[in-house]
């Protein structure tokens, strides 16, 4: 069995094989998330703080406590500190659990639509739908050609690079999934139900919304982060195969959306709870311009131990993979359920797509997707267990 | 008409983050959506059936798992080419409705908890046999027609009522002629039994390679989304009695429809079909917009219609 290793030419740690992410969210804490609420700091809230501080041996705990201890009314400044002590405690947590590529779980952030949406013009926020059971997200209408009111995510880099002790790695909303998941105002116009050319004028019209939220938002983000030294960047795109006709519009969107900057960075794609075969063959359109593709595979797999087809199942995508150039993301966590899975499940499940692959160098493995539904209690322990399970297959393939 | 589930309000959508974070009770949630419940039966005064707006369902299969036995709720899947998602049920070897819990259910799922007696005149909303299929694991189709039989028959009972089977799938996979015939089937059993008139409603896609099929159908009219399918397409061979749910006014824009369009349009669907025949609703899932969206369009359709 060969061993490479993915391309990292701005770096100066070489990528290892297996080397481990999170892929973006988790949960807020609540001494993160009262302050911006109105809502006042609890006993309970502060202890909260004072523990995970002493768990991720965390020196500037006291003075997170000492500033909770105000317990509403915080001024501007007290909440952008909060927000940063939050960053700061994401952080710790992923590099205490042995997470080798880390970022703060999105403590800045809404959330990973509305965050980058508020930021750009062209857009205006109609109300909340359901993305699943009793979890909504605001969703906006295009109403002008959209474009950056102001930046997305350098300074955010910044500050993130600034704490961390491991590398990071910066998601960033994709175009696709801004376009699919926000409603359109602009480009559609003037449609009469039951007419004999709906079908054309609204693929059309999304087309051209989803090159301009490329070309105006997207790129001008990569490029910017990139400028200012990120590496590892992270496209998030889990609405890319939402409708089955449009695989040609988003591999377009995504080559839009990185450019010149193809071969620069480490470019990663994010997908979810999504059809993969839909992205087959076109996806290879995209070798030479994406390094990594993240899935999530976890959720559609059995909990069984086992490295063979029938008991990983949800694995069934990788052979599509096999034969491309892309390192494969592998989601090993289920992110909606709080089953902490045993580390001998993550070491099968890296095994079974080793031995798929025919190369562990080219595979990272990672949770799902974020982690934002769970508790910290159950992140970081499904953290640990990936990470100690990485560990295990490392020695069976001989790697360690 | 409008089928299904309606949206939460930003107050409802606020309540059940805040339950499930357990910020307010269980009595507190359900006042409020009450409340919605309530607001939403005012806006439908003069509709020949109301919608309860489902507001306490989380997707169209979630309240089966209640009543199935062995049943589990698992990981997400893809509502079609949404960015919605439901949970997949997952079925034991030997699942069958529990028919003791059904009038529990009924009441809690069909009547909103007691915001509507039994004999109000509703429109029911259930899942159709592919659609049951594409979201269930271990199930064959017949073991999925004894599932809806036995909830339809439960349902049927009440008077007054609409039945509406939601079957986004036609239009989205080729069906096989063994999937045409267990559904054709199913609904022959059920018009054989009942006479609450059912319509199958199609939505999201485009149906005109299904339409002979569909027409052949033992049912009392069809669903069809005008934003995947032309007038005169869907209308040309439209077969005489049926009724036409018409999805006029779209679940995936925001853009507020125009009375003058909306005036053509229906003007367009009278030419073909008789005007008693027709009823407006949206042309799919009311609940994929948010809900002060929701009204304005709802607001608009009873414009152009009144």
């Amino acid at each position: 069995m060969t061993v490479t290793h993915p391309r990292n030419t701005r770096n100066t740690h070489p990528l290892k094989p297996l080397t481990t992410h999170e892929v973006g969210s988790m949960a807020k804490p609540s001494w993160r998330v009262k302050p911006f609420r109105k809502m006042a700091i609890t006993d309970a809230d502060i202890d909260k703080a004072r523990e995970w501080g002493r768990r991720l041996e965390i020196e500037e705990t006291p003075e997170l406590t000492e500033l909770l201890q105000k317990r509403k009314d915080f001024s501007k400044e007290e909440k952008a500190r909060i927000k940063w002590f939050s960053s700061l405690y994401g952080i710790r947590l992923q590099e205490k659990a042995g997470i080798d590529l880390v970022w703060d779980g999105e403590q800045q952030r809404v959330e990973m639509y509305e965050h980058p949406v508020k930021r750009m013009s062209g857009f205006e926020f109609r109300g909340h739908v359901r993305s699943f059971d009793n979890k909504y997200y605001r969703k906006a209408s295009c109403v002008g050609k959209p474009g950056l009111k102001e930046d997305l995510h350098t300074q955010e880099y910044q500050q993130m690079a600034e704490i961390a002790r491991n590398e990071v790695k910066v998601p960033v909303t994709g175009a696709y999934t801004i376009v699919d998941w926000s409603f359109d105002e602009n480009y559609v116009k003037d449609l009469t139900p039951g007419a004999a050319d709906i079908h054309e004028r609204r693929r059309k019209a999304r087309s051209e919304f989803l090159v301009d939220v490329s070309r105006e938002t997207i790129y001008p983000t990569l490029k910017s982060l990139y400028e200012a030294g990120a590496y590892y960047l992270q496209i998030d795109e889990p609405a890319a195969t939402t409708k089955r006709d449009e695989i040609p519009e988003f591999i377009e969107s995504v080559k839009e959306s990185i450019g010149d900057l193809a071969g620069k960075a480490f470019f990663t794609i994010h997908i979810c709870f999504s059809n993969y075969k839909l992205l087959f063959p076109r996806l290879k359109e995209l070798e030479g311009i994406l390094d990594e593709v993240h899935l999530e595979y976890a959720n559609r797999d059995s909990e069984e131990l086992g490295t063979t087809p029938e008991e990983r199942f949800g694995y069934e995508i990788l052979s599509d993979l096999r034969n491309t150039k892309f390192v494969v993301g592998l989601g090993v966590l289920h992110i909606h359920t709080d089953f902490i899975e045993p580390a001998e499940l993550v070491r099968d499940r890296i095994l079974y797509a080793a031995d798929v692959i025919g190369d562990p160098g080219r595979i990272m493995v990672s949770p799902d997707c974020g982690l934002r539904t769970r508790t910290w209690e159950v992140t970081y322990d499904k953290l640990c267990n990936m990470v100690e399970g990485v560990e295990m297959a490392k020695k069976e393939l001989g790697i360690g | 008409m409008i089928p299904g589930q309606y949206p939460r309000s930003e107050k409802l959508v606020q309540a059940t983050r805040d339950f499930d974070r357990k910020r307010i009770t269980a009595e507190e949630l359900e006042g409020i959506r009450r409340e919605d419940a309530e607001d939403l039966m005012t806006k439908q005064e003069g509709f020949c059936y109301m919608s309860t707006g489902n507001f306490g369902w989380q997707d169209h299969m979630r309240p089966y798992a209640d009543i199935i036995t062995d049943c589990k709720v698992t990981g997400l899947k893809r509502f079609f080419e949404t960015n919605t998602f439901w949970k997949v049920l997952q079925l034991g070897d030997n699942p069958k409705v529990d028919e003791s819990k059904l009038d529990d259910w009924v009441e809690r799922y069909f009547l909103a908890n007691g915001s509507y007696t039994p004999d109000s005149a509703l429109v029911f909303t259930m899942p159709f046999l592919y659609l049951f299929k594409r979201y269930s694991r271990n199930l064959e189709y017949a073991e999925i027609t004894t599932i809806l039989d036995t909830v339809a028959r439960r349902l049927m009972v009440l008077p007054e009522k609409m039945f509406v089977f939601f079957e986004p799938s036609i239009g989205f996979t080729e069906l096989t002629d063994e999937e045409r015939k267990l559904g054709r089937d199913f609904l022959a059993q059920i018009a054989d039994y009942s006479n609450t008139p059912v319509i199958l409603a199609t939505a999201f896609f485009d149906v005109s390679a299904e339409l002979k099929f569909l027409y052949s159908l033992p049912v009392a009219g069809f669903g069809i989304d005008f934003y995947a399918n032309s007038v005169e397409k869907i209308l040309a061979d439209f077969p005489a009695g049926k009724l036409l749910m018409t999805g006029a006014v779209a679940t995936d824009s925001t853009h507020v429809e125009e009375i003058a369009k909306l005036t053509g349009f229906f003007n367009s669907v009278y030419d073909r079909v008789d005007r008693s025949q027709v009823f407006a609703s949206f042309a799919g899932p009311a609940e994929l917009l948010p809900r002060v969206v929701a009204d304005a369009k709802l607001d608009v359709l009873k414009e152009v219609l009144s």
